[in-house]
């Protein structure tokens, strides 16, 4: 039976399912980057930065903490806006570039003890030298205004509060979806009038990890700039701000310079170790002048860095103190080392995948699904390592997640469609192995019930002598397949004893067939030939002629033995010669008249020998299934060596009986051969003519 | 030679075809020798040229194989080519003989006796 079995592993079916798929998952990406950046990826960008965190190039960025050692030195949060102006004093002292102070100081001075008194000390002297005395609000926007400085102010996006007043020249597209608060905490109005600018902070990812700080915000509708952004323009001298939007990326730009920013106008930030940026202490700011020179043409940043003031936020490299995140923006743009998630990259991502889908269908479809997985992975490491390499070499964030995600999803639904097709074919090949055995079975009943016609076909000694002891005759066939071509047949016609042995050539089927036809032709023939083997074979060769168009030929040995007077005749259609031998006289060979095999030459004249038996002589009768075959390792046995193995079974057995006889030359035989299958049918005919005397 | 093996290779000898058996032409093997020999005979250039088959390292032949050189000899005949067999070892020979396949087509004991007899000449 033929099963149709594909042994494509892609159908066109699963590879429009793919096609669909992955062109799907293409759209979608290319669609959805407007949307807020899914975790995984952000995840994967912060893995790379505390993998690899950015080298510093310079110190261009300094910090004046106020840490734990400037508290224990100079008095307990909150210092008085005295202690603060000399602090910021001495910072303008050194003239930084600017100094950004991420310090909120919405109330008025506090009076403590201990300040009254230092304070109360330093205006009786001051009054006492002519001079003015000043509150600390004053002194310390006396400070402030020694240099370019840039008070901070906190975004609070519910609170309602004064309008703010914005930054001047700043001009981002209403569609733009900014940062929105409800107004700003800011520092008294002695202190941001006396300051250059104001900048806002903690409008951020509040809670969770700082990975940008804002560009710009919205406060009471207006656009404000962050701190780190506005000391960024304050640098570049003050100029206009713009949104702009290219092809490459939107950027804010600041005058001629740009900071790549995200849609809503966040600034990504590629962190380095805060711990290796310097800060100063503010106590030692204060008292140490030549530390302080460093100080000298730097972006500062004054902020708190001691445990008990808790301004620490969580970044991807860790805690880190706030004042560093907005020095690590300041880094970014001196060092020019900005993140950017370039326009094209989500393009390139839809690209990718489309051609990794296609490469995996491919190699799913010459080499499996194994080698197709391995190159699966293969492609999203590869996805993987080229997306760190663009972070850290070119600052560019290019997203390998969606494209393994959707690629891997690819590669299951075309794994599983290809198990369910494995499925199927096994199945299928179930079901075709099931009905070949079914059929196998059918056959061999078919087969063994032709070997049971065929054996049924051989005759028997007690049907045929019935009872007549002047001879005795046994056969014995073994098919090389489970029905074979060789045949031996006996039967009395009168006083007479036919016998035959023939081989047809070849085997099976088809050679049973023809030897059927060959025994029955041959007993016909027998009954009209007047008790003469050869006449019988000429009669049998003329009609197989007609009937043998497979051109199919068969060797017979043809005798008749006339039971009354032993007279026996034998004629040869290419057939061996029989052996002859009894208890007293060792085995010949009995060689007769004949001709060649039947079907061979039509019309042939076959002869026939005459011999004379006496009572107690044997004759053995074979075919070629016994010289021909063969051990495993060795030669064949031939007719020489058949004669040989006769007259050993002769030694040893020469008072015998026909049925034993036939036992022991089965038994040698098989010896012979090493217990082999046969190679080719054997047949054996044993007679024994004993004469009237018995 | 592997013992299930046979050989069938074609050379020119004094005019005549030979086709050099070799080998064992047992029964699994004896269509496809068959066959093979049936292409041997038959290019139409070959058209009237004798046949020789030479037997001379041909080791065993079975009936079934017997029955591929019988058809032979008819398709030669048919074809108005002279077939005849030279060489055979003894194995063979006493298929040969057994079966009288003298009388199907003419056995040579040599190759050059073939030839000669091919040409009319005494052997």
């Amino acid at each position: 039976m033929n099963t149709p079995i594909s042994a494509a592993r892609v159908t066109p079916q699963a590879a429009l399912v793919a096609l669909l798929l992955s062109l799907g998952f293409a759209l979608l990406m290319v669609i959805a980057a407007g949307v807020p950046e899914p975790t995984l990826r952000e995840l994967w960008w912060d893995h790379i930065q505390s993998e690899q965190p950015r080298a510093r190039h310079n110190d261009s960025v300094v910090v004046v903490s106020i840490d734990d050692d400037s508290l224990t030195q100079l008095g307990p949060w909150p210092w008085p806006r005295t202690r603060l102006a000399q602090l910021i004093g001495s910072i303008h002292s050194a003239k930084p570039a600017i100094l950004g102070v991420d310090i909120i100081l919405p109330e008025r001075d506090r009076y403590h003890p201990s300040e009254i008194q230092r304070a109360t000390q330093m205006a009786l002297a001051a009054l006492a030298d002519g001079g003015e005395v000043l509150d600390g609000d004053a002194q310390l926007a006396q400070a402030i205004a020694m240099g370019p400085t840039v008070m901070a102010a906190i975004a609070q996006p519910d609170t309602p509060g004064p309008a703010a007043p914005g930054t001047p020249d700043v001009v981002v597209p209403k569609a733009v979806p900014l940062p929105v608060a409800a107004s700003l905490l800011r520092s008294l109005p002695v202190l941001t009038a006396a300051a250059t600018s104001e900048g806002a902070i903690n409008a951020g990812d509040a809670g969770g990890t700082i990975r940008r700080v804002p560009t710009v915000l919205r406060v009471g509708g207006k656009p404000i700039l962050g701190l780190a952004t506005e000391i960024v323009r304050q640098i570049e001298g003050g100029p206009p701000v713009r949104w702009q939007s290219t092809r490459s990326g939107t950027q804010l730009r600041v005058g001629n310079a740009g900071i790549p920013v995200a849609g809503d106008g966040g600034w990504r930030l590629r962190y380095s170790r805060f711990t290796q940026r310097p800060h100063l202490r503010a106590v030692d700011v204060m008292s140490d002048a030549k530390l302080r020179s460093a100080l000298e043409g730097r972006v500062v940043l004054l902020g708190y860095t001691a445990a008990g003031l808790v301004d620490v936020v969580r970044t991807p490299l860790g805690e880190t103190p706030g004042v560093d995140v907005h020095a690590e923006a300041l880094d970014n743009y001196l060092d020019q080392q900005l993140l950017q998630r370039p326009a094209w990259a989500r393009w390139a991502e839809a690209a990718t995948l489309l051609a990794a889908s296609a490469l995996v269908m491919l190699m799913l479809w010459l080499q499996g699904p194994l080698l197709a997985s391995a190159a699966a992975i293969t492609l999203i490491a590869t996805l993987f390592a080229l997306s760190q390499t663009l972070l850290t070499q070119q600052g560019w964030l290019t997203d390998p997640i969606a494209p393994s995600f959707a690629l891997l999803l690819v590669l299951g639904v075309e794994l599983g469609l290809s198990l369910q097709r494995s499925r199927q074919q096994r199945q299928a090949l179930a079901d075709a192995l099931q009905a070949s055995r079914e059929h196998a079975a059918f056959l061999a009943g078919e087969l063994d019930a032709a070997r049971r016609i065929q054996l049924g076909m051989l005759p028997k000694q007690e049907q045929v002598l019935q009872g007549d002891r002047r001879a005795r005759i046994v056969g014995h066939m073994d098919a090389a397949r489970t029905v074979g071509g060789d045949f031996f047949d006996f039967y009395r016609d009168d006083a007479r004893l036919w016998f035959a042995v023939g081989d047809v050539s070849g085997k099976g089927l088809p050679a049973s067939l023809f030897m059927s036809l060959v025994k029955t032709r041959l007993h016909s023939a027998a009954l009209r030939a007047g008790g003469c083997p050869a006449a019988a074979l000429c009669l049998a060769n003329q009609e197989l002629a007609q009937e043998n168009p497979e051109a199919q030929f068969v060797t017979v040995l043809m005798g008749v033995l006339d039971l009354a007077s032993g007279q026996l005749q034998l004629s040869s259609a290419g057939h061996d010669a029989p052996l002859r031998f009894n208890a007293e006289r060792a085995p010949a060979v009995l060689t007769s008249e004949g001709g060649p095999p039947l079907g061979m030459l039509d019309d042939f004249p076959y002869l026939a020998s005459r011999y004379q038996l006496a009572p107690g002589d044997n004759l053995l009768l074979f075919t070629d299934g016994a010289t021909d075959q063969r051990p495993l390792q060795g030669t064949q046995l031939g007719v020489r060596g058949l004669h040989a193995m006769a007259d050993q079974l002769w030694q040893a057995h020469r008072d015998a009986a026909p049925e034993a006889w036939m036992t022991h030359w089965v038994a040698a035989l098989a010896a012979h051969r090493q217990q082999r299958e046969l190679e080719d049918d054997l047949t054996l005919l044993a007679l024994r003519y004993q004469g009237d005397a018995a | 030679m592997n013992p299930s093996s046979f050989s069938l290779t074609a050379s020119e000898a004094s005019g005549a075809c030979v086709l050099h058996l070799g080998g064992w032409v047992d029964y699994l093997l004896a269509k496809e020798f068959e066959t093979r020999l049936f292409l041997a005979l038959d290019p139409p250039w070959a058209k009237g040229q004798a046949v020789v088959l030479d037997l001379t390292k041909l080791e065993y032949i079975s009936s079934a194989g017997l029955r591929g050189l019988m058809l032979a000899a008819r398709r030669a005949r048919s074809i108005d080519r002279l077939i005849v067999l030279a060489c055979p070892q003894t194995v063979v020979n006493d298929v040969l003989e057994t079966c009288r396949f003298g009388l199907v087509m003419p056995i040579y004991a040599t190759l050059a006796g073939a030839l000669r007899g091919l040409r009319g000449e005494p052997v």
